[in-house]
């Protein structure tokens, strides 16, 4: 049992120390800053959920643009 | 893709159309304007105004900084052979112009022509802008460019008959001097209008070079996060979100090549040249649907087309266009290309956020209606940030070799 309890309380210390440094909850930490962000003008948080990232991509040329440079095709 | 226009890619005609981008020959007498105005000759002379004039190399973005109408707001609005009522779009990466659904290729802000060399085509023999003719631009291209015509269009050897001013006299079209055009028989014009729109489809694949990339949002969007501010990327939240500006100002140029009324007040206080009864749209039906209005089918479905039966312009032909709506202007390197709005009303990127923000003019003030947005009430905060983000779609310079002056002696 002692062994057990040791474990666990090492289990605990690593997990936390995971979260604080930002290995864990990556989903929750942005949909967090997308919450706070949305037209909250004193919020610091910069982050798109899922659904913004996807009407972003439709608007840049790196990922959903005309395709090709100076000389190739464009649409 | 416009595969109205076979040539769209070819060097040869990229090369003849930068060449004639430089060549003021194409033009006829100017008509207004004085020096101090930015005019390029006195009135009545030929041969001054070349497209560079108004789409201006030394701009960076090839817009106008030459004309000054002496109101409030220099470069409000264009000056060709004549004041036009219109502010000098950039050229730059215009070739992106596509209907997000329908996949037509409207052109300037009133939906001019559904293609870009039909629209190309147009200046050189308008009244207003070069206010020459095409059969002054079948005499120049036969004269000069003889050489770089039948390289570019070999199926289309220029006819010999051109040479005789009996034949084919030196000024007329169905705009300027239209006696000479009429004169012609129907065998003649078609020679002519075929000069006339493969000049359109040179100067089309010659602005196909004319494309900007490597903005900070599409650097941002590619994985570098730093590329913009963390303001830019609130006003980007914006944009999407409370702002609505992504509903027509979308797709990778940011606008949906689509017509819409936004209440826009022509004040002729701002701009003195504009005119508040242009109906936009509207007015281009007949140009583009009735091949009597310009002498030839110049749409996208006929003879001249290289895709006739594209079905991209859906029935417009057949619709009833309401009057006041005007095309979504495409936002890359707008925070470098004002004054804003097509009469050039708005000297700066604030003058437009705030139009927005209260939700465009009153009713009654503008022609259509009604209005298709709404106040914003954004803050003080959130306004400096959504202009933030509009300076991240600002890419990467022309390269020099594309606006060089290569006009043939």
């Amino acid at each position: 049992m002692p062994r057990i309890a040791v474990c666990l309380l090492l289990l605990s210390f690593v997990v936390i120390v995971a979260i604080g440094s930002g290995k864990l909850g990556p989903a929750t930490v942005a949909s967090a800053n997308v919450a706070a962000a949305s037209d909250d003008d004193h919020d610091d948080g910069d982050g798109f959920s899922p659904k913004e990232w996807a009407i972003i991509r439709s608007l840049s040329v790196s990922t959903a643009g005309p395709a090709g440079g100076h000389d190739q095709q464009v649409s | 893709m416009d595969t109205t226009n076979k040539y769209r890619d070819s060097d040869a005609a990229a090369l003849m159309g930068q060449k004639l981008f430089f060549e003021p020959r194409l033009s006829g007498p100017i008509q207004e304007g004085t020096a101090q105005e930015g005019q390029l000759g006195n009135i009545g002379d030929k041969y001054k105004i070349a497209c560079r004039n108004c789409h201006m190399p030394e701009s960076k973005w090839l817009y106008d900084i030459r004309s000054n109408n002496g109101g409030k707001i220099p470069n409000a609005t264009a000056l060709g052979s004549a004041w036009m009522t219109r502010n000098v779009s950039s050229v730059v990466n215009t070739v992106f112009y596509v209907h997000a659904k329908s996949e037509a290729h409207w052109r300037e802000n009133d939906g001019y022509s559904d293609s870009e060399w039909f629209d190309a085509q147009s200046e050189p023999e308008g009244p207003p802008v070069q206010n020459g003719s095409r059969l002054q631009l079948a005499h120049v291209i036969f004269e000069h460019y003889y050489n770089d015509y039948n390289a570019a269009f070999p199926e289309w050897p220029l006819d010999a008959g051109l040479a005789d001013y009996n034949r084919f006299p030196a000024t007329g079209s169905p705009y300027t001097d239209s006696a000479n055009w009429n004169s012609l028989s129907a065998g003649d014009k078609e020679i002519v209008n075929r000069v006339l729109v493969n000049y359109g489809k040179a100067i089309e694949a010659y602005l196909r070079k004319l494309v900007s990339r490597n903005a900070p949002f599409d650097r941002f969007v590619a994985g570098y996060d730093n590329a913009i501010s963390k303001d830019a990327k609130k006003g980007l939240k914006l944009f999407i979100g409370k702002a609505g500006c992504v509903g027509c100002h979308n797709t990778p140029l940011l606008s949906d090549d689509d017509f819409h009324v936004i209440g826009l007040h022509i004040d002729k206080g701002l701009s003195p040249h504009a005119d508040p009864k242009e109906t936009g749209r509207q007015f281009n039906q007949p140009l583009i649907c009735d091949p009597k209005v310009a002498d030839g089918d110049f749409n996208v479905n006929g003879h001249f087309s290289d895709d006739p039966r594209t079905q991209r312009d859906g029935n417009f032909c057949k619709q009833t266009i309401p009057v006041g709506q005007w095309r979504t202007k495409g936002l890359r390197q707008i925070a470098e290309t004002g004054p804003y709005f097509r009469d050039g009303q708005a000297a700066t990127l604030d003058d437009v956020i705030e139009f927005y923000d209260r939700g465009g003019d009153p009713q009654g003030t503008f022609l259509g209606g009604p209005k298709e947005i709404r106040p914003l009430h954004l803050s003080h905060t959130e306004k400096d940030r959504l202009k933030e983000f509009l300076k991240t779609l600002t890419g990467d310079p022309i390269p020099s070799r594309y606006v060089q002056d290569l006009h043939n002696p």
